[in-house]
């Protein structure tokens, strides 16, 4: 029999709205109008009386729900200031962090950083900012640092700020937070701001900053030369630093590479390592070819 | 405006999201899984004295929308009949995954296959992400109760699957792509 596990990552993609997705906006026009029209009603109305005046001719009809996608908000969600029918709330804070307005700025303060991912954006959205947040576990020199803006590879001009809390206060310890500020601008901006917010790395935790190279003041491998020089070589310098070294293949293609998990003994020490990234606490990964080459360009 | 109304607000900016996701993974076209989110709040509304506190809250109204849910599906069965043609019109525009992968259609063949409560203990796990004590909380049952019954539908389905001859493929076999130079 297949464990849960198993069945549950079968299963995921089944889902018309995926599990992963953000989704259904409560900030949105339909949800305030289906708010209005239910407290509208008395109470002791019985259901059908209350069902006649439901919120179709607001505009709640068969495309209300296309392409809502799913949020799964694990605690509830206090939203202070302005009510849903008022007006736009100003603050808003779950288990995981408390946003407010502060001076045209959003002011978020990370109360939990190993929290679900979702809750991040959805505390944004409930403020009316579409803006996705992701914490990720990362490599030490990244840890409270803004990672990614713009979805990935796709840079956005928005001036997103993080800092600590209090200043330069050890984020591995307690009574320190990591804060991030978004512009008040950006609200009502039709395109989702994506940005990455770096966060230390559990015992064991792959780091999803292994874009950045390993070799950053920082990181285990500061200042060291790796790009263009062979296997041996590079993992001479790694197990000089009590490190290990995992493998990634670079497949160059027009415009741009990828990387393929690669396994130690299919690699020889003369390939030609391109980069190396930060893997997880004590590792790094090796991102080589067999032979140097020429779409690629090694760094000095 | 009243306690009743602030708590009302409360839980509804708190469970509208995960309460139209899932409506919108259940029913078979957006205006049936608009009328269950809709009357599922208004449900809520009005008993809203009977509301749980803390995450419990979140648990209950899933509770709710699973009700409506089945309310509506039975008198969805009794319009069927008239309207059989237009709800598959409106199923096909709305309910088709993206992904019609052969062995995506054999897990989806495979799961529809099973009792209609399989396939809701098996999606409140993968879909809406409740584990098991939230799950038995939803449905007032023991949590014996629920792993007993979620034991029994994982095995109907490793069955239904067999049968299908679906082998399981990990997903996350790359480890990264698509960067620019």
């Amino acid at each position: 029999m297949r464990d849960s596990d198993e069945i549950n990552e079968l299963l995921r993609p089944l889902a018309r709205i995926s599990p992963d997705e953000p989704g259904g906006r409560v900030g949105g026009a339909r949800a305030q109008a289906l708010f209005a029209d239910i407290i509208a009603q008395e109470r002791n109305t019985t259901t059908e009386a209350v069902l006649l005046r439901r919120p179709r001719r607001r505009g709640l009809g068969r495309r209300a729900l296309l392409g809502l996608a799913a949020s799964a908000v694990l605690a509830l969600g206090v939203v202070l200031g302005p009510s849903l029918l008022g007006g736009v709330a100003t603050s808003y804070a779950n288990s995981a962090v408390e946003i407010h307005e502060e001076a045209d700025t959003y002011v978020a303060r990370i109360k939990n950083p190993y929290a679900d991912e979702r809750k991040f954006s959805e505390a944004f959205r409930s403020l009316g900012l579409n803006v996705e947040l992701r914490v990720i576990p990362v490599s030490p020199s990244a840890v409270g640092e803004i990672v990614s803006l713009g979805g990935g590879i796709t840079p956005v001009n928005v001036p997103i700020g993080a800092r600590k809390e209090p200043a330069d206060c050890d984020l591995t310890g307690s009574g320190c937070f990591m804060v991030v500020t978004v512009p008040a601008a950006i609200k009502g901006t039709p395109d989702a701001v994506h940005f990455e917010l770096g966060r230390p790395a559990k015992p064991g935790e792959s780091y999803e900053n292994n874009h950045q190279p390993a070799t950053r003041p920082g990181e285990p491998l500061a200042g060291v030369k790796v790009s263009g020089r062979t296997v041996d070589d590079v993992l001479g310098e790694v197990g000089k630093r009590g490190l290990s070294a995992e493998f990634r293949r670079v497949v160059v293609h027009e415009g741009g590479y990828t990387v393929e998990p690669l396994a130690a003994d299919q690699v020889g020490g003369d390939w030609i390592v391109f980069k190396v990234i930060p893997a997880r606490e004590g590792v790094v990964g090796l991102e080589v070819t067999a032979e140097r080459q020429t779409g690629l360009e090694y760094a000095n | 405006m009243s306690d009743d109304t602030h708590r009302f607000e409360a839980v509804y900016r708190a469970t509208y999201d995960q309460i139209t996701a899932y409506a919108g993974r259940r029913c078979d076209s957006p205006q049936d899984a608009a009328d269950v989110v809709a009357e599922t709040f208004v449900i809520v509304w009005r008993k809203i004295d009977e509301l749980p506190p803390g995450a419990q809250a979140r648990l209950w109204v899933y509770g709710v929308a699973r009700n409506v849910l089945a309310d509506h599906r039975r008198s969805a069965l009794r319009r069927q009949a008239r309207h059989r043609d237009l709800d598959a019109e409106m199923a096909d525009l709305y309910g088709d995954l993206a992904d019609h992968s052969v062995e995506r259609n054999a897990i989806a063949q495979a799961f529809a296959t099973l009792p209609e409560d399989d396939r809701e203990l098996l999606a409140l796990l993968a879909w809406e992400g409740l584990d098991r004590r939230e799950i038995a909380t939803m449905l007032g049952l023991s949590r014996n109760a629920v792993r007993i019954r979620l034991h029994r539908a994982r095995r109907r389905l490793s069955r239904a699957l067999e049968a299908a001859d679906v082998r399981f493929t990990p997903t996350d076999a790359v480890v990264s792509t698509g960067r620019s130079l």
